[in-house]
């Protein structure tokens, strides 16, 4: 986790979730292939001006999930915007490392490899940072970066479940929010549509 | 911990460095003898450069890219001061200064604060740097999208021609890395070792050139420093050393400059290691 900046959002993206998409599973492998300490992602937020944790694992990765930290700051927001892997063997000179957000989190790394999260159109999309790897020789960014592929695959399917499955709870409070003749015609126009999908084959 | 590219420069992996058989030695002393860089132009395209920083000294110019949806090319300059976002302009600088105190430094700010045309903001900068006639860019920057060859081989074009020397470093990672593999750019990537002095060319390219990025103490934010490791770091060592050639012979062309650092590498078959004595 980069804590160079930022302070907690009301947005809790990945706290609770089930681990269906595999997201904490493969930071979990990460953490053990890298013999670091702690490994998490965040996403770009829709604004493209900060990064919100969504998963973690390791040491504070409870207080990390639901962080939002502005894009300017930090190693893994320059791994964002500059699309490259940048390791920090020793964070501990760095002058706008924010050591009181660490410590919040209850983990303060000495060194991050922060790779970026691409989608397959080039874009962005997000970090992966592990905290303090171990000593590992030779190459350590290209692996980093086959991780940050997985979780990017991981990170596309649930935002395609975030979109694609609406909650039924919040279905039900816009009926029930609607003057009762708009939702007579709504709920008509709901039965229908899942005719329509049943007889489609289903 | 390393990153990739480096195990090109692994000392049983490197072979000679391309030479010439020239009837005298081009050696470092003819190349860098006295040499502080002054009165070469040297860009930073990059983050930004704090220039208060100490070990940058002092910044002679720069300007800002800045997206603008108004603008017919989507983009505008911002000339004169500004602060560096990251840390990472401010570290490439500081490289470049400790080999070369006295060169010009000019800052060119293509990254911002969001994602938006990161592509077109690093290109437009390259293109302001070749404009203004620096000397020596460091990319410490890249960009892995193949649908950017297009883009930036008109502008690593008109450097060559107009003999501004273009120093990329390697994607940290094993894949593409758009300009760093463009024929006419100094492609760089870590070499085993601290030496700043040291620098070593394989022969095998896209990394053609080596040098000190491995857990490397650098310049950063506010005054402060980071020790990292990266391609980004060993870039800015060879223009450190290209600016302080061109002290002493203004004017070569990237060709040139490529084959007088060729023959000063440190795995030269015809230039004596760092530390080595010269020949009686």
């Amino acid at each position: 986790m980069d804590a160079a900046g930022g302070s907690a959002g009301p947005r809790r993206l990945g706290a609770g979730r089930p681990t269906a998409d595999g997201l904490e599973a493969l930071l979990a492998v990460t953490v053990w292939a890298f013999d670091a300490t702690a490994a998490s992602v965040a996403t770009v937020s829709e604004a493209g001006d900060a990064l919100e944790y969504v998963a973690a694992h390791g040491p504070g990765a409870d207080a990390i999930v639901g962080q939002r930290l502005p894009l300017a700051r930090g190693i893994g927001g320059f791994a964002a915007v500059s699309g490259q892997t940048l390791l920090v063997d020793d964070l501990s000179n760095d002058a706008r490392f924010a050591r009181d957000v660490a410590e919040a989190s209850g983990y303060v790394p000495r060194a991050i490899l922060a790779s970026p999260i691409v989608d397959d159109a080039g874009s962005v999309i997000g970090v992966l940072s592990i905290l303090d790897p171990g000593r590992h020789d030779g190459d350590v960014a290209t692996p980093a970066g086959r991780l940050a592929a997985l979780a990017a695959d991981a990170l596309i399917r649930r935002r395609s479940t975030e979109h694609d499955s609406p909650d039924p709870a919040d279905l039900g409070a816009l009926l029930a929010s609607l003057p009762s003749d708009r939702r007579a015609d709504v709920v008509r126009s709901l039965e229908q549509l899942v005719r329509a999908l049943g007889e489609g084959g289903a | 911990m390393a990153v990739a590219w480096a195990d090109a420069f692994e000392p049983d992996r490197l072979g000679s460095a391309p030479s010439l058989d020239l009837p005298c030695r081009i050696d470092r002393e003819w190349a860098f003898g006295g040499s502080t860089g002054a009165g070469v132009k040297v860009a930073v395209v990059d983050s930004g450069i704090d220039a208060t920083h100490p070990r940058v000294g002092s910044v002679t110019g720069g300007v800002v890219v800045e997206l603008d949806a108004d603008a017919e090319s989507g983009f505008r300059y911002v000339e004169g001061r500004h602060d560096d976002v990251y840390g990472h302009g401010t570290a490439c600088a500081g490289i470049i200064r400790s080999l070369a105190p006295e060169v010009e430094l000019y800052s060119v700010r293509v990254l911002g604060t969001t994602l938006k045309g990161s592509g077109v903001a690093f290109a437009a900068g390259l293109w302001w740097a070749i404009d203004n006639e620096m000397d020596v860019v460091n990319l410490s920057l890249s960009s892995s999208r193949e649908d950017y060859w297009a883009m930036f081989g008109e502008a690593v074009d008109a450097a060559a021609e107009r003999r501004t020397v273009l120093v990329a470093a390697m994607n940290n990672e094993r894949k593409l890395t758009i300009p760093s593999q463009f024929s006419s750019v100094l492609s760089v990537a870590c070499h085993p070792g601290a030496d700043p002095e040291a620098f070593s060319c394989n022969p095998n390219p896209p990394a053609e050139w080596g040098a000190p990025g491995m857990g490397v103490e650098v310049p950063w934010l506010d005054g402060g420093s980071i020790t990292a490791t990266g391609n980004s770091f060993a870039a800015p060592h060879i223009a450190g050393q290209v600016a302080r050639l061109l002290g002493n012979h203004p004017r070569l062309t990237p060709w040139q400059v490529r084959t007088v650092l060729a023959a000063l590498a440190d795995n030269s078959p015809t230039g004596p290691p760092i530390g080595a004595q010269e020949e009686p």
